[in-house]
């Protein structure tokens, strides 16, 4: 039934700092079906968002193998991986319609069409009120939730989210980590989920990959197994708690007196 | 932001009643600089009035005044010559500005050959310059306007230059993620992201190619208010110096009136306060 659409094995990337090599990422290995969403978890400088831009062809890699797309069905960087920033890099001079519209123009999709999707995404991300305002209108949880619609306009098979909360507040977050999780269930996409956030890692994810910084490696994946849809309440759960510690304990954390 | 319309629910008569508002609130924001300006002009007349100072020294403001309507000035015809050099300059400031901006972006090889150029270039004082450029194309309004651009060209070119290349690395990776030509990534993100940029740059310009074609007039030029200045100069007629000066900062205010609003108009997002 479930078809394995990101397939990483072994993947390591090194960076040059003047005569220095260090390892950005290595031994990276998952597997992740479609219609999953995996979480990445781990500190700054554990290479997290290292592993996303070479999963969308913006960075090469040493060593391991990286399979993209289901078999038999090819797959194309381009058009099928959407990328949601920390920021949400909203055009200033366009308005909100027009901003998610940004990868239909560039990819040169169908206009008439791009733009009934781009309407019908802002009324799922609940911005239907706002496709003619400015960006500078919106609060930033709302600048969020457009760039989410932008990254999913061209219908592209997963979508890479590099701390995409990571720069709202507390309450906002929770609010936005539950939207995700409406928007994942009605739009059926991969989503590769990188936090530093440990509570939103086992919220939102079906799979956590968690990172450790030096050396930056893979300290494992867990499998989530809480039911879905999630609730907030979920996080008061004993299961939620031994997940959590689960992954503390990779990250070395519970031995820090 | 809320969207929502209140205006149906308010009578017609506190309408007006918001407009007076907003009107005075106005009225009230610009007062102390017209209060100021008056306040000088008052001092300045006291003080010829009451300090005995000789009118080559300084005229009254009446006599200024006075002076601008005398038509042996030829004022229209002076005005115009400025006029049209100062325009003439800042158009070509923009033009030769935004192009020159651009190539050096586009072309990294011409970044290090035409860059440090120019910036040399800028060091240079201008008004030095001009008697050179007397040498080589003479007097009238085409050296006039050649001038001018050397003095207001720069800021544009600078500016076109930084607004082009200060865009967001991560917008580019995101644009290249889709792989976007540089053609898309210029037209679609770079160009527009410049915009306010090339807009300060081009309020500069304004400013600047005022004070240019004043310059170019003065060493090349017979015509034009720069040359009534120098002409005012020789024979001391003080007012009519202060009244081409009057009307030189008007021309001034305009140019950099237009570009504002045309600011208002090109990049509305940038002039939202």
């Amino acid at each position: 039934m479930a078809n394995t659409i990101i397939s990483l094995k072994g993947l390591s990337k090194e960076f040059t700092k003047g005569k220095e090599k260090f390892l950005a990422v290595s031994n990276v290995t998952i597997d992740v079906e479609e219609g999953e969403l995996v979480a990445i978890v781990g500190p700054s400088g554990c290479g997290k968002s290292t592993i996303l831009k070479i999963l969308s062809g913006l960075y090469d890699y040493e060593a391991g193998t990286m399979e993209l797309g289901i078999e038999g069905e090819g797959f194309d960087t381009g058009r099928d991986i959407g990328f949601v920033f920390q920021q949400p890099l909203l055009l200033k001079w366009r308005k909100i319609l027009e901003n998610v519209l940004l990868p239909a123009e560039i990819l040169g999709l169908p206009a008439k069409e791009s733009r009934e999707r781009a309407s019908d995404l802002l009324h799922m991300v609940g911005l239907t009120e706002f496709a003619d305002a400015y960006p500078y209108q919106l609060s930033g949880g709302m600048q969020q939730r457009a760039s989410i619609a932008r990254a999913l306009i061209h219908d592209p098979k997963i979508i890479l989210m590099d701390e995409p909360f990571g720069a709202l507040d507390a309450l906002n977050r929770e609010k936005m980590n539950l939207e995700l999780m409406r928007i994942w269930k009605e739009s059926n996409k991969t989503i590769l989920f990188v936090t530093h956030d440990i509570q939103e890692a086992v919220f939102l994810g079906t799979q956590v990959a968690v990172l450790t910084a030096s050396p930056a490696r893979m300290a494992g994946v867990l499998d989530i197994d809480l039911p879905q849809p999630r609730k907030l309440g979920l996080r008061a759960t004993e299961k939620f708690g031994t997940y959590s510690k689960d992954i503390y304990h990779l990250l070395g954390l519970d031995q820090i007196q | 932001m809320t969207k929502t319309d209140v205006s149906q629910e308010i009578p017609e008569s506190s309408k007006l009643q918001r407009v007076m508002e907003t009107a005075w609130s106005k009225i009230a924001y610009y007062l102390p600089s017209f209060l100021t300006f008056v306040a000088i002009v008052a001092i300045w007349d006291l003080a010829v009035r009451f300090g005995e100072i000789k009118s080559y020294i300084l005229p009254a403001p009446k006599d200024v005044i006075l002076v601008m309507f005398d038509p042996s000035y030829h004022w229209w015809e002076n005005f115009l010559a400025t006029a049209y050099a100062c325009v003439g300059a800042f158009l070509a400031s923009m033009v030769f500005g935004i192009l020159l901006g651009v190539l050096v972006v586009w072309n990294s090889s011409l970044e290090r050959t035409v860059m440090p150029i120019l910036v040399v270039f800028n060091t240079l004082p201008k008004v030095a310059l001009a008697p050179l450029f007397v040498i080589w194309l003479g007097y009238g309004i085409g050296p006039n306007i050649v001038i001018a651009v050397t003095v207001a060209f720069f800021p544009v070119v600078i500016n076109t230059a930084v607004g082009l290349t200060n865009v967001e690395p991560e917008l580019l990776q995101l644009a290249r993620v889709l792989r976007a030509t540089n053609f898309q990534i210029f037209a679609k993100i770079r160009f527009p992201n410049s915009l306010p940029y090339v807009f300060a740059g081009l309020k500069m310009s304004a400013s600047m190619a005022v004070v240019g074609a004043i310059v170019g007039e003065f060493v090349a030029s017979e015509r034009g208010l720069g040359a009534l200045i120098i002409a005012g100069g020789v024979t001391l007629d003080t007012a009519s110096i202060f009244a081409s000066l009057v009307i030189i900062s008007l021309l001034g205010l305009l140019v950099y009136t237009i570009v504002a609003f045309s600011e208002r108009i090109i990049a509305p997002w940038n002039v939202r306060e």
